[in-house]
């Protein structure tokens, strides 16, 4: 009995780090890509995450070079893929901009990031 | 600012888990010390009933104020200002909806509770507070890492089963612990035979639980073979190393009790020896040593659920 109790502990042990694999959002492709240098200018910036995203407290940012914020149109999740976030971006002239986002997944984790790319 | 809400959703969380647990081990300690003729077992029964009051109504103290912290968190305004971020929240997330339902399911727990009556009177009330409590933890699954494949899927269900079988492990030695068994054990052979039975439903049931723990454990750990790996060298592996720890040094605690002490134990009761206080004296001893490494357990699991798994952004 005593050997049965220590091979369950082991095997509790090696079970209980089976969370470790579930991630909380992160960006698996973008448009831009990260650090492209573009021929012409952007329409849209397009996100696609791990997860699912809550539209509330999820979203995109965009600044130029002297971190100047430019203003997004409605940011939007995509009507088929709720892992994808999306913005219409006005007219951009020629320079470096970062892209900074949020993203609230289902299980209520927030995590934050930033790219940037170049118009030439 | 951040730094402080992050440690007040902890501490939140881990109130919210362990009067989550106390309220699932109170509700199921109450089961075989019902319907008893020992006046002793009769007094644990409502002990243990007002136990699960307090930890249900705790709970949901608790999960309304993790909500806000949540709210203030996502929208990142101080929590005094996260008056509209909360009605966002409950009315356009996930984890809202996953909220109310969670919130609904314990006062209805608890209304059961309420009604229920000594002398094993509306005993059948024991199970829907059970049920309330067991679409509780659901409801805590659904806003977990686990939720990423959708509200129903194995992984889900895995998740789900592990936590409850987590609370009512936890639950039960609290109780039997800091309240049941700290009450000395009348003099009646009613007295002694009700504890006796009461000490081996303590015993299957952990041992179930503990059962259904590594079951669970062995399933998520087969659905998320992939990341082992990445279990070294990491704040998350190193808090989930601590985790793991604490939990194992709690089973071999668990364990000297059910093989070492039990025995003798059972026997004193049954046959009313008063010499047989200090078998329970030590009994005691043990569940209240293992209560405590299973409050850091606790807490350690609070720490990780917020912090991200390697390879996360």
């Amino acid at each position: 009995m005593i050997k049965n109790y220590i091979a369950a502990t082991a095997l509790m042990v090696a079970s209980m780090t089976a969370p470790a694999a579930q991630a909380h959002g992160k960006i698996v492709a973008s448009e831009p890509k990260a650090g492209a240098e573009l021929q012409a200018a952007p329409k849209h910036i397009r996100l696609q995450f791990n997860e699912k995203l809550e539209p509330a407290f999820s979203k995109i940012g965009l600044v130029d070079a002297n971190e100047v914020a430019i203003t997004l149109a409605k940011i939007t999740l995509d009507k088929t893929d709720p892992k994808v976030m999306f913005a219409e971006v006005p007219l951009l002239a020629p320079g470096q901009y970062r892209v900074r986002w949020t993203a609230m997944a289902h299980d209520g984790h927030k995590t934050k990031g930033e790219f940037g790319f170049k118009v030439k | 600012m951040a730094d402080d809400l992050q440690l007040a959703m902890r501490v939140a969380t881990v109130a919210l888990n362990l009067a989550a647990a106390i309220a699932v081990g109170a509700t199921t300690a109450s089961l075989p010390l019902s319907g008893s003729a020992s006046p002793w077992a009769a007094r644990q029964c409502g002990r243990a009933r007002l136990a699960s009051m307090v930890g249900l109504t705790t709970a949901m103290l608790a999960s309304a104020w993790l909500l806000l912290f949540e709210a203030a968190s996502m929208a990142e305004v101080p929590v005094a200002q996260a008056g509209d971020a909360l009605w966002t929240m409950l009315t356009a997330t996930h984890l809202g909806a996953a909220w109310m339902i969670g919130l609904s399911a314990l006062a209805a727990s608890l209304a059961a509770a309420a009604a229920v009556r000594g002398g094993g009177r509306r005993k059948w009330l024991v199970p829907l507070a059970l049920l309330g409590l067991a679409v509780f933890l659901y409801t805590r699954s659904m806003v977990s890492h686990a939720s990423s494949d959708g509200d129903f899927s194995p992984a889900m269900l895995a998740d789900w089963f592990h936590l409850a079988m987590i609370s009512l492990w936890v639950g039960e030695v609290f109780v039997a612990g800091a309240l049941i068994l700290a009450n000395p054990v009348g003099a009646r052979a009613d007295d002694g035979n009700a504890a006796a039975r009461y000490v081996e439903s303590l015993s299957a049931t952990a041992t179930v639980a503990l059962a259904g723990i590594v079951a669970s454990g062995v399933f998520s750990a087969w659905h998320n073979l992939g990341s082992i790996n990445e279990l070294t060298g990491n704040p998350y592996a190193n808090t989930l190393f601590i985790k793991v720890s604490l939990a194992g040094v709690a089973v071999l605690m668990g364990g000297y009790n059910r093989f070492f002490v039990m025995p003798s134990l059972l026997d004193g009761l049954r046959r009313n020896d008063p010499a047989g206080a200090s078998d329970v004296r030590r009994f005691m001893l043990i569940l209240r040593l293992e209560t405590t490494v299973l409050l850091g357990v606790l807490i350690v699991a609070a720490v990780l659920s917020s912090t991200p798994p390697p390879g996360a952004a």
